[in-house]
């Protein structure tokens, strides 16, 4: 009588536990369906109790690989450093091109940056120049222009196949900002 | 109506809650902590530049530049070098302890608090891999420890999320490759490939096989789009995966995304039938001689 007592006890604490964990189940997979596609009314709506849990875990993302279309052309970041009369003081590029590094993860995470520095307004700005003004003492002021190549489509390709990926095209330049030092020094 | 609900709970516990997985979740998570191990391993040179004050995101402009809301980081209350140093060599730590089955549910926690910590205070370094650690961390935290016979409904319903994580990966991914024009003209492995930034090699010689590329590029759009559902059939689950190792070992060899791949394929352990993993298991102890490393590491305990 008591053992049976003990297992139905046993069998309700695992019924219990089964609802609770199919309850976060579908909570769980609610948030995580909805993540990738949630700039519409359905995520805005659910943005108050889904949010916080994405946000806290990190599970936002698109799973975008190469998606829509594979990644932006090779794009970088060059940069200008200038002392108070004008004179150049050094120029660099991020990421640099060709790297040296032997693992090449190290070149990924700079290449990640990069984009993510592209994706929003001012990033690069207010990221890379307070960088570069404390790299420098005699620094003054710090131009970022923005450096990318468009890719050859494969059919061109075929045309010129004997052509260098990415070298055939000219590289675009678009100034993206101008500032100085002395704000990021004090 | 009542002995239909009934079928469908027996339906779903049976699938969410009494799955037989403890094998799998354990070798699952010796590889995946190795890939992780490996893969932040390589952050070390950067630490000072990627996530201190004098590299390039000074704590005060995270908020500015990603939004802070219920996003915490242990680097935000901790700022000194030190304490980055010491959390970096905690995550490689516990990564070790993870892939050992050494209290594996506690050292998963401490992976993902310390993992979560670093992306949040430098989003912009992360990438995928990031992104399946959070997830991935966050389901061993709930799997069975490796002692275990039997696992219970909490370690079931680990190794499932596991499983449908990964559908939810590539049909995202697939579905969002539709709305591709490189995708749907057949030349995204080539812009791929292509893209000096990302790629490993020269790949430009390989416009002298467009059409095998074309070919390739429909064939990756198709394997990824279809893969949630063939997996789990009987008949299609050793293609689907077998396409999947070579589409991700491919990516690993050619572009800089090696760790991320190999995560990735860790994966598929969750996929394998028991046989098939016990197979893989002495195929890989064979390759790597673990016998014989078993048998120095009892000497040099007993010297």
């Amino acid at each position: 009588m008591q053992v049976e007592a003990v297992i139905s006890k046993k069998v309700r604490t695992q019924g219990k536990l089964k609802v609770g964990l199919t309850l976060f189940v579908l909570y769980h997979l609610y948030a995580v369906l909805l993540i990738p596609n949630s700039q519409n009314y359905l995520g805005l709506k659910s943005a108050p109790w889904v949010e916080p849990y994405v946000n806290f875990f990190e599970f936002v993302t698109a799973w975008g690989f190469f998606a829509p279309d594979p990644g932006p052309p090779p794009v970088f970041i060059d940069w200008v450093i200038e002392d108070s009369y004008g004179k150049l003081l050094d120029v660099g590029r991020w990421p640099d091109y060709p790297d040296s590094f032997f693992w090449r993860e190290r070149q990924s995470f700079r290449v990640n940056i990069g984009r993510y520095m592209f994706t929003g307004e001012g990033r690069a700005e207010k990221m890379l120049t307070p960088y570069l003004c404390r790299q420098n003492e005699h620094a003054v002021s710090i131009t970022l222009w923005k450096t990318y190549t468009n890719q050859i489509p494969l059919i061109d390709a075929v045309n010129q196949w004997s052509a260098h990926a990415g070298t055939a095209a000219e590289p675009n330049r678009q100034l993206l900002s101008h500032n100085f030092c002395k704000e990021f020094k004090d | 109506m009542y002995s239909k609900a009934k079928k469908l709970w027996k339906i779903w516990d049976q699938f969410w809650f009494g799955a037989e997985c403890v094998k799998k979740m354990n070798a699952f998570r010796t590889l995946f902590a190795l890939i992780l191990f490996c893969a932040f391993a390589m952050r070390t040179q950067d630490l000072t530049l990627f996530y201190t004050d004098k590299g390039i995101l000074p704590l005060s402009v995270v908020p500015e530049i990603s939004s802070p809301h219920y996003r915490f980081s242990l680097l935000q209350y901790f700022t000194g070098e030190v304490s980055l140093w010491v959390f970096h060599v905690s995550l490689l730590a516990s990564l070790l302890a993870l892939a050992m089955n050494f209290y594996p549910r506690f050292f998963s926690l401490v992976s993902l608090v310390l993992h979560v910590s670093f992306i949040h205070r430098n989003i912009g370094v992360s990438y995928g891999l990031d992104s399946l650690a959070s997830y991935y961390l966050f389901y061993l935290c709930f799997a069975d420890s490796g002692k275990v016979k039997k696992n219970s409904p909490v370690g079931s319903m680990a190794y499932r999320l596991g499983q449908i994580q990964l559908c939810i990966i590539y049909a995202f991914s697939g579905a969002e490759k539709l709305r591709g024009a490189s995708w749907w003209k057949g030349e995204a492995i080539w812009d791929v490939l292509n893209n000096y930034l990302m790629a490993r090699w020269d790949f430009s010689w390989l416009s002298t096989f467009a059409i095998p590329l074309i070919f390739l590029t429909y064939a990756t759009l198709i394997w990824e789009i279809y893969f949630p559902i063939l997996v789990w059939t009987k008949k299609m689950r050793r293609p689907v995966l077998l396409m999947g190792v070579i589409v991700h070992l491919g990516i690993g060899i050619t572009l800089n995304l090696l760790f991320f791949e190999l995560a990735t394929l860790s994966v598929y352990v969750l996929f394998l039938e028991q046989q098939e993993l016990v197979a893989l298991q002495r195929w890989m102890a064979n390759r790597f001689q673990v016998a014989k490393m078993k048998n120095f590491y009892s000497k040099l305990k007993s010297f």
